[in-house]
């Protein structure tokens, strides 16, 4: 009887990873892009960005012919400040991550990372080659990436569409892409830490 | 070095202490140097804008710009090397004629190049418009206010330029940093420190001597132009209607001379030594009427400060 379940579980396993590449869209609402950055040596300072996504190629069999890009609009940045001059005089953190000082929203309402390569470096993990494009300039980075894991959705609402789970983390250096402002003070290196939950498009 | 190193590093070494001290020292240097070099004093507001941007954006801008802002840089030094070309060539007037229509048009153009190229909506078609009258009207009173410098009754006039650019640099500072921009406001305070670092050696030239250093295309154009350019990226950054207002009150300054300039040479002060003190003061408290006044409305009526 326990070969005949292994050999069931078998079979539902093979038959829920994908036969081949599949594309796949970041679900927002269970997903985040957070980061953080370092403020005159007192604490690490955390912000995200609430309107984001992308749509990547996935194939468990050979993760390194995945293809990612992601977009996300710079303006939606939420650093827990939201205080805005035209109420009382001080603007606050987001208004001038906003401004030209930082993002520069107006000029470049968003920023992208498109990947170029994909090296195994375990198991479940890898390294996302790719570029960033931020303030109108492209520049390479690499991310760690954790494959968590790829099933059909367990919760009735998804129809056991197939969903896929990823943990990026790395750290760049925003002067990189020319935001210079507030270096060293408000520290060069910035901290990713991104989690992607996708849904196969059909 | 140590201190010169930690000045250098500082917000307020860069913003103020520096671009003064470059300009003051190059302006001291033309001066000394000759007819040639007076001509061209004011190539020092241009060299302490220049070093303090290096300082301020840390480096400088890859070419070709991604940014608008880096865009700045460059557009700067190449109205500094004309009006340097201009002066030294004998064409300021002529070529300031043309050029004050070409430049900001190029300038614009290169500025809001992809947004042109997209199809510019109404807005941006407006904002493009004002920006190039404002620009014609900036280069006309920086000439014209000039005028007559040669004489000894107008000499002060001489000083009139370089004092319209050191009000309206505050008051583009002061709004921008208090605003929207902190590194445009930076630009625009380094601005008017360098101007200040010019002035203080023509205040002195023409002080002691009757006569202020030149000002001419290089000034205009490296100078004038340099705030220009600031005024167009803080345009394009601008959030709210209120920063348009509040950056053409800061502009009217420059409309202000048409009544500044007879109000500081008609004084009824003589020739002599306190006329040539008195009336350059009497020219700029009036011409600053507008940029104070932009600045006292954001401080205290509207409370805006700097961000913690």
């Amino acid at each position: 009887m326990f070969r005949s379940v292994l050999l069931a579980g078998a079979v539902a396993l093979a038959a829920a990873a994908p036969a081949s590449a599949e594309t796949f869209k970041v679900d927002i609402t269970h997903s985040s892009f957070v980061f953080s950055a370092n403020h005159i040596g007192y604490t690490n300072v955390f912000g995200l960005f609430r309107d984001w996504g992308g749509e990547f190629t996935f194939d468990p069999k050979a993760p390194e012919a995945s293809k990612v890009k992601i977009e996300v609009k710079s303006e939606s940045i939420d650093t827990n400040d939201a205080r805005v001059q035209a109420n009382g005089g001080i603007r606050g953190r987001n208004e001038h991550l906003r401004s030209a000082d930082f993002f520069n929203v107006k000029e470049f309402p968003t920023f992208t990372f498109e990947s170029t390569k994909v090296e195994k470096t375990g198991e479940k993990t890898g390294k996302l080659h790719g570029n960033i494009t931020l303030l109108g300039q492209t520049k390479p980075a690499v991310l760690d990436v954790t494959f968590n894991k790829v099933a059909p959705h367990p919760v009735p609402a998804y129809k056991g569409v197939l969903t896929a789970g990823f943990t990026i983390r790395g750290t760049i250096k925003r002067s990189d892409w020319g935001m210079k402002f507030g270096v060293p003070a408000v520290s060069d290196e910035v901290t990713l830490y991104i989690e992607i939950e996708a849904q196969e498009k059909k | 070095m140590g201190f010169i190193n930690d000045l250098i590093a500082s917000q307020p070494g860069q913003v103020a202490a520096v671009p003064f001290a470059v300009a003051f020292l190059v302006t001291l240097a033309l001066g000394l140097a000759g007819p040639a070099g007076r001509r061209v004093a004011a190539l020092g507001i241009g060299a302490g804008f220049l070093v303090a941007y290096y300082l301020i954006q840390s480096g400088v801008p890859q070419f070709p710009p991604p940014q608008m802002a880096h865009k700045v840089f460059y557009l700067a030094a190449a109205g500094l090397v004309l009006g340097l070309v201009l002066d030294f060539a004998g064409l300021t007037r002529a070529g300031g004629h043309i050029f004050a229509i070409l430049l900001p048009i190029g300038a614009l153009w290169w500025m809001r190049q992809s947004q042109i190229a997209a199809g510019p909506g109404t807005a941006l078609v407006v904002a493009l418009a004002v920006l190039f009258l404002v620009s014609v009207l900036v280069y006309w009173r920086q000439a014209a206010t000039a005028r007559g410098s040669d004489s000894m009754e107008s000499s002060s006039a001489g000083l009139f330029p370089a004092i319209q650019l050191l009000v309206v640099a505050i008051g583009l500072g002061g709004i921008t940093l208090l605003s929207f921009s902190l590194t445009n406001g930076s630009l625009a305070l380094a601005l008017s420190a360098a101007t200040g670092g010019y002035l203080l050696v023509s205040f002195l030239a023409h002080a002691v001597g009757g006569r202020a250093l030149g000002y001419g295309a290089t000034g205009a154009f490296g100078a004038g132009g340099a705030w220009l350019l600031l005024l167009y990226g803080s345009v394009f950054v601008a959030e709210a209607p209120l920063h348009y207002w509040l950056l053409g009150i800061v502009s009217l300054a420059f409309a202000a001379d048409f009544v500044a300039r007879p109000v500081a040479l008609g004084a009824a002060l003589g020739r002599g030594g306190v006329a040539r003190l008195v009336r350059p003061l009497i020219y700029g408290f009036v011409v600053g009427i507008p940029p104070a006044a932009a600045l006292a409305y954001v401080w205290f009526v509207l409370g805006w400060r700097l961000p913690g």
